[in-house]
């Protein structure tokens, strides 16, 4: 991305999707600049969609914390995470049962917002491995869904593994992030926690998040955006940019985030434009 | 000796002995059901059986029906008897009372469990480091029992902020992250083994992938395979797998007993990915049981040539009914 193409950039998009951890903001604070692109294409008259993997936050908190982070004008309407997608998704398939959550209370807590009735073990009623083999699976529960989970364990996985096995269960996953990558650590992502359900059922779930379809379609029923007027911009290549260039949306890749010069130059995913950070887009429309 | 190859050090098993390995030929023939008319020739035909336990001798703690008694039967013809089981939760010991309860004489040289061969294996490579465990006791007894050093997280508190997990983790030197099953896995062992495998020097060992493994109702657990996936998935790195159907299991074994005559020898299991293949890559014979988790239907329709076993039957008892 330069000044020399930015106008017709900007001149051909409508809508841009912004990844949020490592575009907008990282290791909690906002990347210099970011919140002052993003002001200036909504002066533009842009419509500015976040859309995070996230899975850990309702989509109110989210916003909020977008807000408390620096954008005055955020509405929960201009954020989807993969836990508000997986239960819209839900929701829009007419999905009427109970589905046994495994995940963080954010996740819950949006499955309730949803209305979506739900089965969580935790602390007290956690299954020991006794317990997961003996106990009488409920015959309402018709999904397994799993997102992030630090208080992941046996039990958990265990009575998915049967549900999944036994009762048939669709299997879905918010996301499949392998790893969560910040400033100062590497550490497990879900779809690394999603593996251990995965390989133990020999199937892989339905993902919610970039760059499945899922995603997309929930953005395109919510926002009526026109894919060929959109642009993707993200940090990471095998959800953020897979998903722009296959959903015919030009796609941006910031270095802000986890992918260095390296794992760009080695990969089959390319993104269309590339550069420094979002800042760089008002620097560059702007001449300064 | 590219040790990010196969996770390997150099001077214990190179590329090329692998590589001859796969190329000797398995039969590609369809599995022959065991019967009355065959059982002489089968028996007179092999000097060593080698058991897998889970689903051949017993399911969970019941004993499967003639197991005990046809085990009693070859080893009174003279037959030699080896255990060899994924399981790496119980020490060789555990194992060895387990089978005399059960009405069965052997000795610990006979049991070869992947604990077993993880420890065993980590001394062959002359491993002096410090070890980071995920795993049951039965690892641990063997690393010990084989002088290795190692260390495990056992009560890991949950975090609520992640960076407060990386603060905990011991600034230790690791050598390697050794994983097994562990039914008291947590994320914070899993963060902090991906941790410790960032270190390029850092190898990454597990003593067995099985998936699942069936449950007290019949159904199926994950297994550590899935446990070890976790790891796999974070850390990018395939583990050194120990157990079957690798080839170090084999090496192990054969290190420990000396050469058998691969031509009359039996490997007899239930699983086609684990027993069935590990038979077919080391060159001799298998027979499936079909008293565990596989079925019939299950080993007709399987695709790889590896997986598919020489004979079949229903059940060990078969062996003596038959002759």
């Amino acid at each position: 991305l330069n000044w020399d193409n930015i106008g017709a950039l900007l001149g051909s998009v409508d809508t841009f999707l912004l990844d949020c951890d490592g575009v907008i903001y990282r290791a909690g604070q906002s990347i210099p600049g970011s919140f002052e692109t993003v002001q200036y294409l909504r002066d533009l008259g842009k419509r500015i969609v976040y859309l995070t993997n996230n899975n850990m936050k309702t989509r109110a908190e989210y916003a909020q914390k977008l807000k408390d982070l620096g954008d005055d004008h955020v509405s929960e309407d201009d954020v989807f995470t993969s836990s508000y997608t997986i239960a819209s998704f839900l929701n829009d398939s007419g999905f009427s049962e109970t589905v046994y959550l495994i995940g963080s209370s954010g996740l819950a807590k949006e499955f309730e917002k949803q209305g979506i009735k739900y089965i969580k073990h935790d602390g007290e009623n956690s299954l020991s491995v006794d317990g997961v083999q003996s106990v009488a699976l409920d015959d309402n529960i018709k999904a397994v869904v799993m997102g992030n989970d630090r208080a992941i364990d046996f039990g958990k996985i265990g009575f998915a593994t049967r549900l999944i096995l036994e009762k048939n269960c669709d299997f879905y996953a918010t996301n499949l992030d392998s790893t969560w990558v910040t400033p100062t650590c590497i550490l497990p992502g879900t779809g690394s926690l999603v593996s251990w359900l995965s390989t133990a059922v020999g199937r892989q779930p339905i993902v919610a998040g970039k760059p499945s379809n899922v995603i997309y379609e929930i953005l395109v029923s919510r926002t009526g955006l026109n894919p060929q007027r959109t642009c993707m911009v993200g940090d990471r290549l095998d959800t953020d940019i897979l998903f722009g260039n296959s959903n015919e949306m030009k796609s941006m890749l910031v270095m802000t985030g986890v992918t260095n010069e390296e794992e760009l130059q080695g990969s089959k995913i390319v993104p269309q434009f590339k550069t420094f950070c979002l800042g760089d887009i008002k620097r560059f429309a702007t001449n300064q | 000796g590219n040790i990010m190859m196969f996770g390997l050090r150099k001077g214990y098993l190179n590329k090329t002995k692998l590589k001859k390995r796969m190329n000797r030929s398995y039969h590609t023939a369809v599995p022959h059901i065991l019967s009355s008319r065959n059982i002489r020739q089968f028996i007179d035909g092999k000097d060593t059986f080698m058991f897998d336990c889970d689903g051949v001798l017993w399911k969970s703690n019941n004993l499967i029906e003639g197991s005990i008694e046809t085990l009693n039967y070859l080893k009174d013809m003279g037959k030699r008897i080896i255990f060899v089981t994924n399981n790496s939760t119980k020490s060789l010991t555990k194992y060895q009372q387990r089978f005399l309860d059960f009405g069965f004489e052997c000795d610990r040289e006979d049991i070869f469990s992947s604990s077993y061969a993880t420890a065993a294996y980590l001394q062959s490579i002359n491993f002096k480091e410090k070890v980071f465990l995920i795993g049951a006791s039965g690892i641990e007894e063997e690393l010990s029992l084989h002088g290795i050093d190692y260390f495990k997280l056992d009560k890991t508190p949950y975090y609520k902020y992640s960076d407060q997990i990386i603060d905990d983790i011991p600034d230790i030197e690791v050598g390697a992250v050794v994983m097994g099953l562990d039914i008291n896995l947590t994320y914070s062992k899993i963060a902090t083994g991906l941790h410790y495998l960032r270190n390029k020097n850092c190898i990454f060992v597990v003593s067995n992938l099985d998936y699942a493994l069936p449950s007290i109702n019949g159904s199926l657990i994950p297994g550590a395979g899935s446990m070890a996936s976790m790891l796999q998935c974070a850390s990018g790195m395939d583990p050194v797998l120990v157990g079957k159907p690798g080839p170090i299991f084999y090496d192990i074994i054969t290190s420990k007993i000396g050469n058998i005559d691969k031509d009359r020898t039996c490997m007899v299991g239930d699983r086609l990915d684990t027993d069935i293949h590990f038979a077919n890559l080391n060159g001799f014979d298998s027979l499936l049981v079909l008293s565990g988790v596989t079925s019939e239907k299950e080993m007709r329709k399987t695709k790889h040539p590896l997986n598919s076993p020489t004979y079949y039957t229903r059940t060990l008892h078969d062996i003596m009914k038959f002759s």
